[in-house]
This record gives C-alpha cells, sequence and structure tokens, in this order.
C-alpha cells in the first residue's frame, strides 16, 4: 500500500473519537511532507473521505493537493469541492490545524476571487469564520477575507453580523487593521455612519510604529464620513493615537483636509469649486461617491442651520438661502430630512410653506426607558471587562518590565504623608 | 462600542504610571525610608508630556513617505455614489 493509500486508511479508522483524533492529527503532521511530494494525485482520493467525519483528514488531503498553481478551469471545479468541505467540516477538528484550515481558506478565496464570483465564496467563509474562532470575541485572520468578499459581492447585509460581534481577541495587528477597515466601508454602504466612524477611527488611532497604508486609507474615509454625519471633522488626534499616526496622517490626506477647510465655510459655491479641481484626486481613491454624499450634506447643513433661526420658511427662501436650483429641489431636500429624522417639519404643499417643530421625543415612553437601561446593562458589562483587562495587563510580565524600565523609583504621590527625613 | 482590545490598550497606556503606583508593588518599609535618606530632593513625574508609545520602543518614527502594508486589497468600486439611485 503506497502512501496515500496508507493515510486515506488511517484518516477513515481513526477520526471518532477525540483520542484517536489526537493520534491521527500526530500521524497526518509526519505525512504531511509525503502528501505534498503526492499532490498531483490526490484529488480523487477525497471521494473516500467525508468532510463532516473525516474534517481533519479531509483538511491534509485538500491542502496538500491545491498547493500548487491553480488554473481558472481547475478553480471552477475545486470551487465546489473547498465550498463543500468548509460548510461541513467540523469545528473542534479543524482547529487542530488552524494554520492549515486558514491557508484553504485564503486559497478559497484566491479561487472565487479567480472566477469572478465574489458571492460564491460569502456563506462558505462565513462559516469558515464561525467555526475558526474560540468564541465570538475573536478575531481571526478570516474575518478580513470575509469581509472583502461581502465588499466585492455588495452583501453588506451579511457581513454586518459579523461587525456586531465585540472584539476582546486579536490574532494579527493587520487583521484589525483591515477588519476596522473594511467593516467600515460596509456600514458606510448601509448608512449606518457612526458605526462606520468608530470602526474608522479604531483604524486611525491603532498601535503602529510606522504609517501604515490602510490607516491612510481609513483616514481619508474617516474625514468623509465626519463631514457627512458630524457636518465638522477636527484634525487633532486623540492623545492615545501613535505618534506615527499624529506626525505622518495628515500629510497623506492634503486634499481631504482641504475639503474639510472648504466645507466648514458653509459656502457650497466653494465646496463645489474645490471637489471639481480635486476631482481626480478622489476618483483615484474611489472617494468620489462619497464626496459628492460630502456635498449634498452641506445642504442638509444649511436647512437644519434654518431651524434654529426660523418656525416657517417658504419653500422659495430655503432655495435661495441653501443656494439650491428651486423650490422643488428645496422640498425634495427637506421631505428626505424628515424621513431621515434629521429635522422635524412639515409641508404645506398649497402656500410652500414648510413649519419646523420641535423633536417630539419626551424620553419618558416605554420604549427609550428599555433602550436607556439596554444601554446601561451594556456600559456596566463593558466596565467589568475593562477591569478585568486592567488587571490582567497589570500582572503582566512584559508590560511591567517595560513600564518599570522607564519609571522613576518614587513620585511625588509616594511621599505624601511622610516627611523627609524619619528615624527609624 | 467594539474593540476593547485596542481602546485598553490604549487608555492603559496613558494610565501605566499611576496604576503602577496604586498596586501591591510599593517598596517594603525598610527599603522606603533607606532610600529617603539618599534622595535630595522628589520630583514628581510629570508623564502626560511623555507619548506613551516611545516608551514602549514603539516610537521609531518612519519619516520616509514609505507607507507599511502597502500591497493591502483595496480595489473596490465606488459604490458610494447616492446620486445614482435618484
Amino acid at each position: 500500500m503506497n502512501i496515500v493509500e496508507s493515510v486515506v486508511t488511517q484518516i477513515q479508522g481513526l477520526s471518532s473519537s477525540a483520542t484517536d483524533i489526537a493520534a491521527l492529527h500526530t500521524y497526518l503532521k509526519q505525512a504531511d511532507e509525503s502528501l505534498h511530494t503526492e499532490s498531483a494525485r490526490l484529488l480523487p482520493f477525497l471521494d473516500h473521505l467525508d468532510p463532516s467525519i473525516h474534517s481533519l483528514g479531509y483538511l491534509y488531503i485538500l491542502d496538500a493537493c491545491t498547493s500548487g498553481p491553480i488554473s481558472e478551469e481547475q478553480a471552477k471545479t475545486l470551487v465546489l469541492i473547498f465550498a463543500r468541505f468548509i460548510t461541513s467540516c467540523v469545528a473542534e477538528q479543524i482547529r487542530l490545524a488552524s494554520d492549515k484550515f486558514v491557508s484553504v481558506c485564503k486559497r478559497f478565496k484566491d479561487q472565487v476571487m479567480l472566477l469572478k464570483a465574489p458571492m460564491q465564496g460569502v456563506a462558505a467563509m462565513l462559516s469558515a469564520v464561525r467555526k475558526l474562532q474560540s468564541s465570538s470575541a475573536h478575531l481571526t485572520t478570516l474575518h478580513p477575507e470575509f469581509l472583502q468578499l461581502c465588499l466585492l459581492s455588495k452583501s453588506y447585509k451579511t457581513g454586518l453580523s459579523v461587525l456586531e460581534d465585540d472584539i476582546f481577541e486579536v490574532d494579527q495587528p493587520r487583521d484589525l487593521f483591515l477588519y476596522c477597515y473594511y467593516g467600515g466601508m460596509m456600514c458606510i454602504g448601509q448608512k449606518r455612519f457612526q458605526k462606520a466612524l468608530e470602526l474608522l477611527h479604531n483604524v486611525v488611532t491603532a498601535p503602529m510604529s510606522s504609517i501604515n497604508a490602510i490607516a491612510v486609507e481609513a483616514y481619508k474615509k474617516y474625514i468623509l464620513v465626519s463631514l457627512i454625519h458630524q457636518g465638522q471633522f477636527s484634525t487633532s488626534l486623540p492623545k492615545y493615537a501613535s505618534s506615527a499616526a499624529q506626525r505622518n496622517l495628515k500629510n497623506f490626506c492634503q486634499p481631504y483636509i482641504e475639503l474639510a477647510n472648504s466645507y466648514s465655510t458653509g459656502k457650497i459655491a466653494e465646496l463645489e469649486t474645490y471637489v471639481q479641481t480635486s476631482r481626480e484626486k478622489f476618483e483615484s481613491d474611489n472617494n468620489l461617491g462619497l464626496v459628492k454624499q460630502v456635498l449634498s450634506s452641506m445642504y442638509k447643513r444649511n436647512i437644519q442651520r434654518l431651524t434654529q433661526t426660523y418656525l416657517t420658511l417658504s419653500l422659495q427662501d430655503i432655495a435661495n438661502t441653501v443656494q439650491l436650483n428651486s423650490p422643488k429641489e428645496a422640498e425634495m431636500h427637506v421631505l428626505q430630512m424628515i424621513q431621515d429624522g434629521e429635522i422635524y417639519a412639515t409641508i404645506n404643499q398649497k402656500d410652500g410653506m414648510v413649519r419646523f417643530l420641535e423633536d417630539p421625543e419626551q424620553y419618558k415612553t416605554c420604549e427609550m426607558i428599555k433602550h436607556i437601561d439596554s444601554s446601561i446593562q451594556r456600559m456596566m458589562e463593558l466596565s467589568k471587562k475593562l477591569t478585568t483587562m486592567d488587571e490582567l495587563m497589570s500582572c503582566d510580565p512584559l508590560y511591567l518590565a517595560k513600564a518599570g524600565r522607564e519609571r522613576q523609583r518614587f513620585d511625588f504621590d509616594d511621599f505624601d504623608t511622610v516627611p523627609q527625613k524619619f528615624n527609624i | 462600542m467594539p474593540f476593547l482590545t485596542v481602546l485598553v490598550s490604549s487608555e492603559l497606556k496613558s494610565l501605566q504610571f499611576s496604576r503602577i503606583r496604586e498596586r501591591d508593588m510599593k517598596p517594603m518599609q525598610m527599603d522606603f525610608f533607606a532610600d529617603m535618606e539618599e534622595q535630595g530632593s522628589t520630583v514628581a513625574m510629570d508623564v502626560d508630556d511623555v507619548d506613551p508609545l516611545e516608551i514602549f520602543g514603539e516610537g521609531v518614527i518612519n519619516v520616509d513617505n514609505k507607507l507599511a502594508d502597502a500591497d493591502f486589497f483595496n480595489n473596490f468600486e465606488d459604490d458610494f455614489d447616492d446620486s445614482d439611485i435618484n
């Protein structure tokens, strides 16, 4: 019996109990190199295995037989084999060889990209993420791969399901950068601008020893989303942002900073001129769509400003003040803003008058109380989590060694109630 | 509010010195007094001006224009143009 048949027999015989799986794993690690040398003839042997029972063995053989270059023609067949394996494999088995599982999943992603069919990979990749995670708080290296497929196939809602998880454990820093950047884009696609800002903010302020391209692109979108959602942008980064980011990010995003400066004047004509001048730059960054949203948000800001001064105003006056082309355009903007909850108003179409109203929310409904209560509960949970993480980090030898090296032995508070000289 | 991993590490870096003071790592009484006699004056540690990341050896600034992870995938269609919808 040659090595491949021998491996298949072992897989079939040792996949039923945890003890058997452990023994199989040891065997497969030793046989891995031999499997790779036989890669050309391995594919048919997969038919002798059931991925939902022999997951670990299937993984090793699938990895070995797909490790070389794959043509588009081969990808059409392999994609189905990969998807079937990923969706039916047993999580406990594949976690024993997580690196191999990650390689196989990335190869699967490459194949759906080769076939220009990212949608084909979404469901399987989501399954892969859930199986690889040790908990919902664990960010794996497959998360960004999954989000990338969601973005390419415009499956924004599917991607959002993963973004709802709180992350407390990260495998690689690069995973976090990509996860937050792609996640931010997904939220922009769903117009969840507040969440997009949080995610992009995390990229921009994450620790980095040198300026990172992902952070640069995230900062560009962060500026645009800040303008769209908040009507303003500040160039100062929080104190906990890395010095690499503090000193370098702005240099890579000058056109966006200038856009924000132009926006702050409140003059739509000036902003439009600037956008035209720098259109090519925004287009090459694939940010022109967002820039156009920034432009239309300025009309919204200017209309919102009117609600602070007037109780009623005609559509004509709104159009003139905000520099829209006609009362009809003004009506469309006002209607959209009412629908989005950005202003409270009624439009009398008979006389073309808009009446601005107060926010009707009284904060005393059952729904509001439930909402506030659940927010409080969440804050309490997060606070407990933060305290636990703080305590763990405070005892971490690596952290203590580094912090201890840099501190003075004593500082002023240590001597608070103690006299300078003390005779024992 | 996810990603406390990053937020916590950042917050902790700004709290590092005050936390170390508060923990049970204060020197033994005898050592404390012995060292006091040797010290001419004490100076309150001013940590606010210090970049926490520099203390952790992360402050080597790349002053040229080279970007890390410049090969990351970012080739997405611009799908955010709302004017297509209306």
